[in-house]
């Protein structure tokens, strides 16, 4: 089935691009395709100036990609296996190095790292796959919907990571229902609609547009599930 | 009294050394895609005679530690037939229906029985024992060496899937791609390489398995993959198929259930069912747990949105 229509996207170095848009307006369908999860059927994806399109997720992972799933899918096992599942041996840095990377970032990790990741709260499975992806050392993050379900205070605080991670030159594509966080932390701004692109534009641009406020009030589709 | 319950123990445990090897291989390739190794039970009985074929070609039978040497080579050859197995007979039907790679494991079955028929030949070869011969007795019950070899290698062996399984980063991945293989891949991991692993270790572990079955009866036959392997199979889903404790405890708990359900009947019933009913034990453990607790002792509910042949990892 084909769910999305031309759409063109740019990220650069150190960029946060927050997509945003409806239930099923395409938004998890688009970083499925970018992984290589899901197949294009025509179109480019170029990563730091190479074709990837047709490439597996693990090849990409193993290119820079990381990729946080929607529903975090934290695998049953213990906080520091979920670490190792993520980790990428020959992209410069070494494991225990990257493990203790992620336990400065999220020192309630590190406390619990022989507990099942299965059992902990949904902020702190977010944080584990967060946490899983820089594993792989990523030049470009994709985070579908990791406010999704958790409390204002956790999604303060993983939007923070967010941030400081993006400012130590992480490429961030956010996809988030959530349109005041969006606007909050990203440079641009894409919104989807059925599959298409409705507008585009830097992000303080793009919160004075009406034609966000129109389709998008966060009152009609604010954070609901799935 | 005493003493024919511990030999009863004794043989149980032997047959179900057999067993829980078996079953392993089952039970990993399930863990991670959800599909019966049809093909299991025949690569079993490849094993015993690719042993059997070291065994001359290496001037070998007979010898305990000749044994080792051609259990290992056995090991590796039997584990990259399955690994093309897999490749062949499995990997090109992915995404399609469940029922596609099942059947191709029936006929990948039928292929490797002939294969072994024609090579082998039709009439039970005499098989050199590798196990070291004697006995010991133990308060009236006969342990033979061969026994505690067999118990020793299995309990060897499952040590070290366990370990390897459990603590190593290698483990960690398989079970990653066990439990999710389209989230593995997102996060790095060739899904395919673990399957491929799987792929090696199973059959390896039940061609091992297959030496040290035609080492104890002396006799190897290119049908006898098929009520073993059924058996082994029925071990894995009373554990609990996609567990790996799950295969031991299965396996050896068949053994046992057997072993004393054929010792028992016959005083129990007057003789009216006889130890040639031998059979019947298994397969009614294998309806009454399919109808009871069909996700097995140490099964849990596997959902299927954890079921792999979905999309493109």
């Amino acid at each position: 089935m084909k769910v999305l229509h031309g759409i063109s996207l740019e990220v650069l170095p150190g960029e946060v691009v927050c997509i945003i848009g409806p239930n099923g307006a395409g938004k998890t369908t688009l970083l499925r395709t970018i992984s290589g999860l899901n197949r294009a059927t025509r179109g480019s994806i170029r990563f730091k100036g190479e074709e990837v399109a047709g490439l597996k997720p693990y090849q990409m992972v193993r290119r820079g990609l990381g990729h946080c799933p929607e529903g975090r899918r934290v695998f049953q096992l213990s906080i520091e296996e979920n670490l190792i599942t993520g980790y990428v041996p020959g992209r410069g840095k070494s494991f225990a190095e990257l493990r203790d990377q992620v336990y400065a970032l999220f020192p309630i990790l590190g406390e619990r790292r022989h507990q099942s990741a299965g059992r902990l709260s949904g902020g702190q499975q977010q944080m584990v796959a967060i946490g899983r992806a820089l594993m792989g050392s990523p030049e470009l993050l994709l985070l579908d919907e990791p406010s999704l379900g958790l409390a204002p205070i956790i999604i303060h605080q993983i939007f923070e990571i967010v941030l400081k991670l993006a400012e130590s030159g992480v490429s961030i594509i956010l996809v988030e229902q959530n349109i005041d966080l969006s606007f909050e932390v990203a440079d641009f701004v894409y919104a989807l609609e059925h599959g298409s692109l409705q507008c585009s534009g830097p992000a303080a641009k793009m919160a004075a547009d009406p034609r966000i406020k129109d389709i998008y009030l966060p009152g009609l589709d604010g954070q609901d599930s799935h | 009294m005493g003493a024919l319950i511990l030999q009863q123990t004794i043989n149980a445990l032997t047959v179900g050394s057999i067993y829980a090897l078996i079953a392993l291989g089952y039970t990993m390739v399930y863990g991670v895609l959800r599909l019966i190794n049809f093909a299991h039970s025949e690569l079993f009985t490849a094993g015993a005679f690719i042993g059997l074929a070291l065994a001359g070609a290496l001037g070998v039978a007979g010898h305990p530690t000749g044994g080792l040497l051609v259990g290992f080579i056995t090991f590796v050859i039997i584990g990259l037939a399955g690994v093309s197995v897999e490749i062949v007979a499995y990997r090109p039907l992915r995404g399609t229906s469940r029922l596609a790679p099942m059947l191709s494991a029936l006929g990948m079955a039928v292929v490797i029985q002939n294969a072994v028929m024609l090579i082998g030949g039709r009439r039970p070869l005499i098989y050199p024992s590798f196990l070291p011969s004697g006995v010991i007795d133990v308060f009236g019950a006969i342990i033979t060496y061969k026994q505690i070899t067999i118990f020793l290698v299995a309990v060897i062996l499952m040590v070290a899937l366990e370990l390897f399984v459990n603590r190593t980063n290698l483990g960690v991945r398989i079970r990653a791609v066990a439990e999710n293989a389209e989230t593995a891949s997102l996060v790095g991991i060739n899904p395919n390489m673990a399957i491929s692993l799987i792929f090696f270790i199973g059959p390896g572990l039940g061609a091992v398995a297959g030496i040290l079955y035609s080492s104890f009866y002396g006799v190897a036959t290119f049908t006898m993959g098929f009520v073993i392997g059924m058996k082994a199979f029925t071990a894995a889903i009373l554990g609990g198929i996609g567990s790996i404790p799950g295969a031991v405890l299965g396996g050896f708990l068949l053994g046992f259930i057997e072993t004393f359900a054929t010792a028992w009947m016959p005083v129990l019933t007057g003789g009216l069912i006889g130890t040639e009913y031998r059979d019947i034990f298994a397969f009614s453990v294998l309806v009454l747990i399919l109808l009871f607790r069909p996700a097995g002792l140490l099964g849990e509910h596997v959902s299927e949105e954890t079921i792999v042949y979905k999309s493109d990892f």
